[in-house]
Formats: structure tokens, sequence, C-alpha cells
């Protein structure tokens, strides 16, 4: 438009700048924002992690279908390169939170984990499922034996079916950090640590002594460490590609 | 379904329901997915941003509080 009016002064462009961006606020009810990319995606865990059943609206939910698309899509997309996960979470469903730790842990860009406030129950093997995790020293994870509540019809069975799901979770954790089966177990089925109930609230520290999480640190460690994995992960890439 | 979770059951299954959940939906809008709540007419209140770009968290038109305006496409 400049162009088709040359002797146009300077003022009256801005002005009619303006007015161009009051009308797009009028049809669309937005203005265009400028681009910004970043190449480093963040998913935060926080609440209850849900499952194949809605929890009651009360409850702070991480939905796994919102979480596993934007995981493809994470994979998929070549401006990403790197995935930072923030968790502050109080457990949930058993399947949904393997769903989402298997997808972290077969993500081929570098992930780094962050667990801040706390990572309990089934946020513990989400906590590990990343290549690099970091907790805060503040931070807590609560290590206890999966529970079930409500009529049980055949306890022998329903035993068996709960003892292969905690197997589950224990292999995933054993297999994807430091700590052994035996001190897994050992913190799980401790007595004391949590009043009338078995299990280990370990504190950010005591998790990085335990082998269960690589380093005590906060956001800006955990930006760094994502930062020097990509550059290795590019460094690494050309001699992938020859494979092919 | 079982729920390995440090909070107990009666916390989590509480009876109560929320009416003001009832009005709420999801909805995407230039590809980011947002948690609404209807307030009058075609008009929704944005009250959560579902997004893993970072940088969507700094655009002011998905910040919770912000109008959005729906119109069915006829």
């Amino acid at each position: 438009m400049p162009e088709e009016q040359p002797e146009r002064g300077q003022e009256q462009e801005q002005a009619q700048e303006q007015n161009a961006i009051l009308n797009q606020i009028q049809k669309l009810g937005q203005t265009q924002a400028p681009e910004a990319q970043s190449n480093i995606h963040c998913l935060t865990i926080v609440g209850q992690i849900e499952g194949h059943l809605a929890l009651p609206p009360k409850n702070k939910t991480t939905k796994y279908e919102h979480l596993i698309p934007q995981l493809v899509a994470i994979e998929q997309n070549d401006q990403i390169e790197g995935l930072m996960v923030i968790l502050n979470t109080v457990g949930g469903d058993v399947e949904a939170g393997l769903a989402i730790a298997e997808m972290i842990s077969t993500i081929s860009k570098p992930a780094v984990t962050l667990v801040m406030g706390g990572g309990h129950s089934i946020g513990v093997p989400i906590a590990v499922a990343s290549d690099y995790s970091f907790i805060a020293e503040s931070a807590t994870m609560t290590i206890h034996p999966v529970r079930m509540n409500g009529l049980v019809i055949g306890v022998p069975q329903t035993f068996e079916y709960l003892d292969k799901m905690q197997d589950r979770v224990t292999q995933f954790v054993v297999s994807h950090s430091n700590i052994t089966e035996d001190k897994f177990r050992e913190l799980m089925y401790s007595q004391g640590n949590l009043t009338r109930d078995i299990g280990t609230n370990v504190v950010g520290t005591d998790a990085v002594e335990y082998g269960l999480i690589d380093e005590v640190g906060g956001l800006g460690h955990a930006l760094g460490k994502l930062q020097n994995l990509i550059d290795e992960n590019k460094g690494k890439q050309p001699d992938e590609q020859v494979v092919q | 379904m079982i729920l390995y979770t440090i909070y107990p059951h009666d916390v989590i299954f509480d009876e109560e329901e929320d009416q003001a959940k009832k009005k709420q939906k999801t909805l995407e809008m230039n590809g980011v997915k947002l948690i609404v709540e209807e307030t009058e007419g075609d008009d929704y209140k944005i009250l959560q941003l579902i997004s893993s770009d970072p940088n969507h968290f700094l655009d002011q038109r998905y910040q919770p509080g912000e109008m959005v305006t729906m119109k069915p496409l006829l």
C-alpha cells in the first residue's frame, strides 16, 4: 500500500497501521503476536495423573490424552531439539503414568526431568524416565507400595495382579535409574518414616544419594544440561544418518 | 483402574459435584489447546492453556482471564 501512495506522510502510515490492527481485533478478537521459536518444549506434570476414568472436578489433573499427542509432536517436529519435563505431582493412575514414562524414555530427542515440590508415587517412574534427572533440594518423592480400595473379589488373584503391577513400576524405575532393586524395595516397605504407613519420603539430596535421581538442581541447571545434551546429540547425528 | 498416589481415596473421590465445571470446555485456537469457561453468549473466559511450547505461555492472547469469542459456523 505505501508504494501506491508515495506522497503519504509517516504519521498517516502509522495511523493506518493502527487502524488495521484495530480492524483485526474487531474482526477476529485477536492480534498477531510476534512469532518466537523455542527449540525446547516443556511438559508440566501437575496434580493427579488422570487415567481411564475422569476424576471428580476438584482434582487438578494431568490428562494423558493431552500429553501423548504433545510428545508425538515433539518427537516429530524438526524445530524442537529437546524436551523438558517438570513434575509436581501427587501420583495417580498407574497405567497412564507408566504410559507417559515410557513415551518420555523412548523419545529420540534429549529429555531432562526436573522434580520441584513433589514427585510422588507414579511420579517416580516419570521422574527417572528421561536422559538426565534433577530434583530441587527441597523437593520430595514418596515411595510406597501400590494400594487398592474397595471390594475385592478373589483375594489371591487380586493380590497377584497388584503384585505384578507393583513389579512393572519397580522394574521401570530400576532400569531407568541407578537405584538397585533391593534398595528401592527397602525404601518402599520401610516402616516408621510415614506415620501409620509403610514407605519412605525421599528428600532431594537423599534421592541423589540412593541413585534414584542424577543430580540436585533447579531450572537453570536443568536447562543447561538439556542444552549440553542437545549439542552432543547434534554432534552425533551425521553418523546416524549414514547408516539409514 | 488402580491409583498409585499419596492422596487418600476419599479425598480424590469426593461426592460434591462442582457446577462450574460443567460450563467448561476444551477448545483449540490457532493450534493451541485452551480450557475455557462459558461466560455469556459466545464469550468464553480462558482458564487454562495446554501447550508444551513455553512461548505460548508468554503470549498475551492465551493468558488466563482473557476472553475469546466463538461463533457457530453456519
